[in-house]
């Protein structure tokens, strides 16, 4: 499986991702858009991880990223998968604090986006961000909408900071690649990641 | 009262009028729903559980189940699920509003939310009642009947007082 986008590909996880993925989540900057890593022991997650994935019934699955380089870029994090709902909750991160300034983040949102849409067939992709997390919530309002607000909902270094909610269904996604077809996303659209959805 | 003081045919009761009914999303938020084994075996053995469930009890007659699941202990904060024969009763509503206290006493800052469809008018007005305020709406997020229905999340703020 591999779904390539503008600068990145999605693939699954290899054991040879431990390492890099233990060194992401000792990152709290990285840490915090991805509420499943919360405690310390970063190896066990991430090997975790690889056992989820492994399992076809899992509710949660990672996806690694890499430039075309091959070099590990970021981490799609797809938890609470449910099939009869067919909505998941998303949450994707950049890597390392240096390609936090390139062009990954969008790129990588699309391609989660997609591979919910198209691979595994959702009818929607729903995601809490932090209220302090600006880029998050900048990556969310580029194809998603706000739903809503949870109040102080998340105790995070001593302070409770309120939790929003975004959601983004197929049909809603599929309308706003057509609207922005010569617009913001027309690099994107041209790696060829979005024809079935448009067809 | 807690489950575990309920008799085996309450439990009969509770699982039929609750636990196998489309609505049963509410107070379960499971794919799949319960099975009467399931429900006896959580029963039987509630320190392996994360929820602790409650049945209100109105002479003689359970007339609602309530699950209190402490996802985030940490943040503390507690996620409530309703289901109840007779909306926006009264008792109900007085026996909620004990147990929100009861929970939250000695642990400052408690947060309470819950998820109600939108056509669930009278639950939200006792919900309202109970100080909780509509946060989020998560549209077409549950596929119930054929359809997608929306859902809506309710929360009380922290340092709330219940009497």
């Amino acid at each position: 499986m591999v779904l390539k986008g503008l600068f990145l590909q999605l693939r699954k996880p290899e054991i040879g991702d431990v390492p890099i993925l233990a060194e992401w989540f000792q990152d709290p900057e990285f840490r915090q858009n991805l509420f499943e890593v919360q405690d310390e022991k970063y190896e066990k997650k991430a090997f975790d991880l690889l056992n989820q994935n492994a399992k076809d019934s899992t509710q949660t699955l990672a996806l690694i990223a890499e430039n075309t380089g091959r070099e590990p870029i970021g981490l799609i994090l797809y938890q609470n998968l449910n099939w009869r709902n067919r909505n998941v909750e998303m949450n994707n991160a950049i890597g390392h604090p240096d390609h936090r300034q390139h062009l990954y983040g969008p790129d990588l949102y699309l391609l989660g986006l997609a591979y919910a849409f198209t691979t595994l067939n959702l009818h929607k992709v729903f995601g809490y961000t932090y209220h302090t997390n600006a880029s998050a919530k900048k990556l969310n309002n580029f194809a998603a909408k706000t739903s809503g607000v949870l109040p102080k909902h998340i105790l995070q270094n001593g302070n409770y900071i309120d939790l929003v909610v975004f959601s983004v269904l197929k049909s809603e996604f599929v309308s706003f690649l057509r609207e922005n077809r010569q617009g913001k996303i027309e690099k994107f659209l041209k790696t060829g990641i979005f024809e079935e959805l448009m067809a | 009262m807690a489950f575990d003081h309920l008799s085996n045919e309450q439990i009969i009761t509770v699982f039929n009028r609750f636990f196998c009914t489309d609505h049963a999303y509410a107070l379960l938020a499971s794919m799949h729903g319960y099975s009467l084994t399931e429900l006896q075996t959580e029963i039987k053995d509630p320190k392996k559980s994360k929820h602790d469930f409650a049945a209100v009890e109105d002479s003689g007659d359970v007339i609602a189940a309530i699950r209190f699941e402490r996802h985030d202990p940490v943040s503390k904060t507690v996620r409530v699920m309703i289901d109840h024969q007779v909306p926006g009763d009264d008792l109900l509503a007085a026996i909620l509003a004990r147990q929100l206290g009861e929970i939250s006493q000695g642990g400052e800052k408690m947060r309470f939310y819950t998820c109600v469809f939108p056509q669930e008018t009278q639950t939200k007005d006792m919900l309202v009642r109970l100080k909780f305020h509509q946060e989020a709406l998560l549209d077409e997020h549950v596929f119930v009947g054929g359809n997608y229905q929306d859902l809506e999340i309710w929360g009380t703020k922290r340092n709330e007082r219940w009497c």
